[in-house]
């Protein structure tokens, strides 16, 4: 019986030897494409969640307590324990608390004045609303704790106040006090006339008259933010007395994208499986041409002693081979194809669960080679030695 | 003389009609023994079943003082792996292999060392004036180097008995000249038992017996040595012209 090197050295020359590219490359392509969904599935679900946002901010869950239509209720806000507990939940990408209401404020620039909202806001307020800075900075944590006087304008009323810029260093009248302007906020869900300044400086400062009750979640995920809504009462009510919890997201709009996720999804796994079917029927056809073309090969072999099993064992082998061969060059494109779009969607690989799937990969490519390859090897290595070596 | 083959009373059929009816056959170390006969007489039949990879439908057959019929397929695999070396006349060489590939593989099944395989296949390619052509594939070579490459993988597991069928059928009269030489000196000097089964006149004035097979039975007959070709008697360089 054949040695289990020789049988890997033969395999592997004849594999070399005469390369399948189109089954080599089916294989590979299924591989690269579930990696990629595996790894980066997620986190592109994540900012594919946050860009269609101006469908109407689908991913964000808005709860508020609503104390103020009652008006024998004194004022409410939301429970720290409350915004701790969820933005430990996994499936929060960020919580932010805002102001009870936004107000309309005069704002003062040299001898103008202008009417805009401002609204006092956490450092959590800008992942939370997908707003980023086009110039400078946003308010951070060292802002809230200094209770510092600084603000961020949205781009539209930047540009009605000070034109073309500079804008950054330029002060601002708000309410009666100095505001450094310190970055210009731009993002899909930032329309009108906005002025953001630190949460806890706008109640130092009298702009709002109590603490916050406006409470806005991103999810990751556009499938987490029905069942988070659900339970955001709960939550709440755990923690603290809440009569007037108004729990809103855009239910509509959430099951029509949610429903062309899972279409493209669909789509993407049937490319998968397919490729890996055309694989494996690429390997089933490849090895049954093959033993049709080596037939007399066969009978030289069972003539000069050849058992069965090393008739079968080599044909397998290298069906086998094909696919481990298509299942490496599927892990190393999935690599290069994760490693690429990671750093480009500035998305953080887990490279370990990386190594996890691709493992899962290579036996999945070998289960392939297996299903392709076992029934033509059969053939072959029941083949009678005479009728093998008479074959024209 | 020391015999190798033994086969008596062989009778073999296909779909009812009697291929083989009776066939005695010896064969001993350093005879070659050609089997001659018209198309679709039963030769080669004859030579696969003297082979092992025929079974027939009666007789008896001792190679070596065993027999063979009682054989499984397994020890029959390890009998023709142990003791048997094959040369067909065409397509003799697997496609994608270099030479020396091509030799190994019988040592291959034979479970013998990568290293020690190595040494004997350049032994053997040195023998057959191949040494140059070690890493070559195969199916570039010419058709008589082709079956010289052929001989090497029948020797190369030092074999009792030779089988070859139509060896020379697509050789030319030099070339033909030069392989029955050369097998007549591989029978002396490795004590082989030849069996060629052939149409070709010239390779039967080199054999030792000549049997004709006809309606089914063999008629025997001695040939006398066309070119001092007697066991012992050689005296040429392998695969030179």
């Amino acid at each position: 019986m054949i040695r289990a090197t020789d049988l890997l050295r033969i395999v592997l020359r004849q594999q070399v030897r005469q390369l399948n590219y189109g089954v080599i490359l089916a294989v590979a392509f299924g591989i690269c494409i579930y990696l990629s969904m595996g790894i980066l599935g997620k986190e592109i679900e994540t900012l594919i969640g946050q860009d269609i946002n101006f469908i109407g901010g689908v991913s964000v869950i808005k709860a508020s307590l609503e104390e103020h239509y009652f008006p024998d209720t004194p004022p409410q806000s939301f429970a720290p324990a409350v915004l701790e507990q969820v933005r430990s939940m996994p499936q929060v990408l960020s919580a932010s608390t805002s102001m009870r209401r936004v107000c309309w404020v005069p704002m003062t620039v040299g001898q103008r004045t202008f009417d805009l909202y401002a609204l006092g806001v956490d450092p959590w307020f800008w992942t939370t609303n997908s707003i980023t800075a086009f110039q400078g900075r946003l308010l951070d944590a060292a802002d809230e704790a200094k209770r510092a006087r600084v603000c961020v304008l949205g781009g539209e009323i930047a540009q009605i106040l000070f034109g073309e810029g500079p804008y950054i260093g330029r002060i601002v009248g708000i309410h009666n006090d100095n505001y450094e302007v310190v970055g210009i906020g731009i993002g899909i869900m930032l329309r009108g006339n906005w002025c953001f300044i630190p949460l806890g400086t706008a109640m130092d400062r009298g702009i709002h008259d109590a603490a916050p009750n406006r409470m806005q979640l991103r999810m990751r995920r556009l499938e987490d933010v029905e069942p988070m809504a659900r339970i955001i009462p709960d939550i709440v009510s755990q923690k603290q007395q809440s009569l007037h919890l108004k729990v809103e997201f855009a239910g509509e709009e959430l099951s029509k994208i949610l429903g062309i996720v899972r279409w493209v999804r669909i789509l993407l796994t049937l490319g998968i499986a397919s490729s890996l079917i055309l694989g494996c029927m690429g390997i089933w056809q490849g090895t049954f041409a093959a033993v049709r073309e080596r037939t007399r090969e066969v009978g030289l072999k069972l003539a000069m002693g050849a058992e069965r099993w090393d008739i079968w064992a080599q044909f397998l082998g290298e069906a086998i081979c094909k696919s481990v061969l298509g299942g490496i060059l599927g892990i190393v494109l999935g690599a290069v194809c994760i490693y690429v779009t990671g750093f480009l969607l500035h998305i953080p690989i887990v490279w370990t669960k990386f190594g996890q799937d691709s493992l899962l990969c290579a036996g999945a490519a070998t289960l392939v080679g297996v299903v392709g390859g076992m029934y033509p090897a059969i053939l072959a290595s029941r083949m009678d030695a005479v009728h093998a070596l008479r074959y024209e | 003389m020391n015999t190798l083959i033994r086969l008596e009373g062989l009778h073999k059929g296909y779909a009812g009609a009697k291929v083989l009816r009776g066939i005695s056959l010896e064969v001993a170390a350093g005879q070659i023994v050609a089997i001659m006969g018209p198309s679709g007489c039963g030769k080669s039949t004859l030579l696969h079943i003297l082979g092992l990879l025929l079974t027939p439908d009666l007789g008896r057959y001792e190679v070596l003082g065993q027999e063979m019929f009682a054989l499984n397929h397994r020890e029959k695999a390890r009998f023709r792996r142990q003791f048997f070396g094959f040369i067909l006349q065409s397509c003799n060489v697997f496609a994608h292999t270099t030479v020396a590939e091509n030799v190994e593989y019988p040592l291959i099944y034979a479970g013998v060392p990568r290293r020690e395989r190595l040494r004997r296949v350049r032994n053997l390619l040195a023998q057959v004036h191949l040494e140059a052509n070690e890493n070559e594939r195969s199916n570039t070579l010419s058709g008589g180097e082709q079956q010289r490459v052929a001989i090497a993988r029948a020797l190369i597991n030092n074999p009792r008995i030779l089988f070859a069928d139509e060896p020379t059928g697509q050789l030319d009269r030099s070339n033909t000249e030069h392989l029955m030489r050369h097998f007549r000196e591989v029978a002396t000097q490795m004590h082989l038992g030849i069996v060629i089964v052939t149409h070709d006149a010239q390779v039967a004035a080199h054999c030792d017996v000549v049997h004709t097979l006809r309606d089914g039975m063999l008629e025997a007959r001695g040939n006398e040595p066309a070119m001092g070709g007697r066991p012992g008697c050689v005296g040429f360089q392998l695969g030179k012209p």
